[in-house]
């Protein structure tokens, strides 16, 4: 159990290794390119956060920094109130679980789940009590004398998990470990993980590309891109207040919509939107919000999630794309102003929508999203 | 018709194998069969089965090649050469692989440049070093000449192996705890179980059939290694065949046993990198 704090964390590879034998040799003036830049984060004791973003922006790379199987260019990390930059792996008192599993091919389960515990010199009968309380835990039980190969994916994710709780660790990292395993099991896992969660009590770090695993399973989510934090806070603050367009787009499944050419108009006391050539007022939450930061006109993107969207005689003019039926909802893939918008509307009795048809659109305006047509910034959570 | 389109290709292929399989086995065939035969009846029946088996020609070649003591010798120089190469060849291609470091490149050229080297062209050098080292007419010096000889081939083959391991292990262990030696012992040398049976069969054939350097530096009789034992059969005017042959046969039995009992990790180690892991 331990607070985690990273403080003004880079990573920088110096683009010096030559891919080939005989490759070029021009290695004097590396390139620089950060694949971690800046990175500022308090991770409390026994929280669980979850480091989500697209595959390169950097995730990995910081969660294999805490790990200490990457260097540091600059900044501190500090577990336990301790600076551990210059602290190899093995002396940082983590686990982790890796997306390939990284089991020893060449041991059985319990040698693989013991393996940790030998190297510490740890007496037999301590090492075989954690050894078959970590297998009842996972319920590997029955294949303690299996080799991995022997195994399923499920299995060996399970012996790759075991493997960490038997350390007992302060930190306990995992990256992508869910990646591996078809849909069903990664929710099956997903659920394990929530409960061992439970069981464990530590501090979790995860690393993953799938923003339901990030929903689900994080306190706190943080969101990066290119290297840099997009923003940083619970899922339901990720989902309801995201800081730009990015993580907008990013969270949420179908991900939100962005209607741009708006325009956003200050009156005296009130704002309204004009998208296209419809002028919606906003709601008076949001206008005390652009008051206090002293708002004025400029252009602005609309984001709005597709349930907040309502298909009908009145609003904003739009043509049937393509309609999904998912059971109980419809998703109903629509063009407004040559823009291509997602609306998830709930199945009503016999009620169809064909494509070619034109409808309408109304927007819940308490729901939208206004970024700054410049920086794709919220400007209804900052200026 | 279709059924010779079917099979043809199978056939081919049966054939083929056949064929090879002639070529491989003949020799040793025909030097085991002419080993049971009478010196009378070697020149008169070369190629067929022996009319009488004589089993006594090994007894001979045995005592008058004192193969008692040169199968020692081979043992020692066999296995002496093997034990110093494995340990040095898997440090130095792990480092190679899987470290980083400057030169390393150059490093890994310079010693792949081993390869490329005949043996025979090294014969007057390395004399020369061993008779200043005082290691000429002795098994340690012989060792130490075979074990350095196979540092190239042996970088090479264990080189592959080590870069094909997933680097996720050697981090996992690290994670669990494990020095960058544990590493190497504990997880990645297990798994390149094949490749050091590759390399010690490879080599060690070597060690055990090599006559070159064995006459070239061991001059004392007592010292003499296996091939240079046999090659005393072949006398100035006079080769006793049937009990050159039957000594033939002696030395070979080793070899013929190791390479069966490590077929199947020599076949894994043949095939290492091959397949994405």
């Amino acid at each position: 159990m331990a607070e985690v704090i990273l403080k003004n964390v880079k990573k920088i590879y110096p683009h010096a290794e030559k891919k080939h034998l005989f490759g070029h040799k021009d290695d004097k003036t590396p390139t620089v390119n950060a694949s971690v830049k800046n990175f500022n984060l308090d991770i409390k004791d026994k929280e669980f956060i979850v480091l989500v973003g697209p595959s390169g922006c950097g995730k990995s790379t910081t969660l294999r920094m805490i790990a200490g199987l990457e260097t540091i260019t600059e900044g501190d990390l500090f577990i336990d109130g301790k600076r551990v930059n210059d602290v190899s792996a093995k002396d940082r008192d983590i686990a982790m679980v890796f997306q390939n599993y990284a089991l020893y091919p060449h041991m059985t389960v319990y040698e693989n789940l013991a393996f940790s515990m030998k190297l510490a010199k740890m007496p037999k009968d301590v090492i075989d009590k954690k050894v078959k309380e970590a297998a009842e835990i996972l319920d590997i039980t029955p294949y303690l004398n299996r080799k991995p190969k022997a195994l399923s994916g499920g299995q060996r994710q399970r012996v790759a998990i075991g493997r960490a709780i038997v350390r007992n660790p302060k930190v306990f990292l995992m990256d992508e470990p869910l990646s591996n395993l078809d849909a069903k099991l990664r929710n099956q896992m997903r659920a394990e993980i929530i409960k061992l969660r439970q069981r464990v009590d530590t501090t979790f770090i995860y690393v993953t590309h799938d923003q339901v695993e990030a929903m689900t399973l994080g306190d706190r989510i943080v969101v990066m891109r290119e290297g840099e934090i997009q923003q940083i806070g619970t899922p339901q603050e990720v989902f309801n207040y995201p800081a730009n367009l990015f993580v907008a787009g990013f969270i949420g499944m179908p991900q939100m919509n962005i209607l741009n050419n708006a325009h956003l108009k200050r009156h005296d006391d009130s704002y309204d939107v004009t998208i296209g050539n419809v002028t919606l007022p906003l709601v008076a939450a949001m206008n005390e919000k652009l008051k206090a930061q002293n708002v004025q006109d400029r252009d602005v993107l609309v984001g709005i999630r597709p349930s907040n969207i309502a298909l009908g005689e009145k609003g904003i003019e739009a043509l049937i794309d393509v309609t999904e039926m998912m059971g109980n909802e419809i998703h109903a893939h629509l063009k407004v102003n040559d823009k291509d918008v997602i609306a998830v509307v709930p199945v009503k009795g016999n009620e169809s929508f064909k494509s070619g048809d034109l409808t309408h659109i109304e927007l819940n305006m308490a729901m939208i999203h206004l970024f700054d047509g410049e920086s794709g910034q919220n400007i209804l959570i900052q200026e | 018709m279709t059924n010779i389109k079917k099979y043809a290709p199978k056939l081919l292929g049966f054939v083929v194998v056949v064929i090879f399989f002639v070529i491989c086995a003949y020799p040793i065939v025909w030097m085991v069969l002419c080993s049971l035969k009478g010196e009378g009846e070697f020149y008169t029946n070369i190629w067929g089965i022996p009319e009488t088996f004589m089993f006594e020609n090994y007894l001979k070649a045995w005592q008058q090649g004192e193969l008692g003591q040169k199968f020692l010798n081979s043992f020692i120089v066999t296995v002496g050469a093997i034990l110093l190469m494995v340990p040095v060849n898997c440090c130095a291609a792990y480092a190679i692989g899987r470290l980083k470091f400057k030169y390393r490149s150059i490093i890994y050229i310079y010693l792949l440049m081993g390869i490329m080297i005949p043996s025979g062209v090294l014969g007057i050098p390395t004399y020369q070093v061993a008779l200043a080292l005082g290691l000429n007419n002795s098994l340690i010096g012989l060792i130490l000449v075979y074990a350095s000889g196979s540092i190239a081939m042996g970088i090479f083959i264990m080189r592959s192996f080590f870069i094909s391991l997933p680097q996720g292990l050697e981090e996992a262990a690290m994670i669990d705890g494990a020095t960058r030696f544990q590493c190497f012992t504990r997880v990645i040398l297990p798994l390149a179980k094949p490749g050091i049976v590759t390399q010690i069969i490879f080599s060690g054939l070597g060690y055990w059939n090599e006559y070159y350097y064995a006459n070239l530096l061991l001059t004392d009789e007592s010292l003499r290694t296996l091939p240079v034992a046999a090659s005393n059969f072949m006398g100035r005017h006079n080769i006793e065949y049937t009990t050159l042959f039957a000594a033939l046969v002696i030395i070979t039995i080793p070899a013929i046993i190791v390479y069966f009992v490590c077929q199947k990790s020599f076949v894994e180690g043949l095939s290492a990198g091959a397949m994405k892991g």
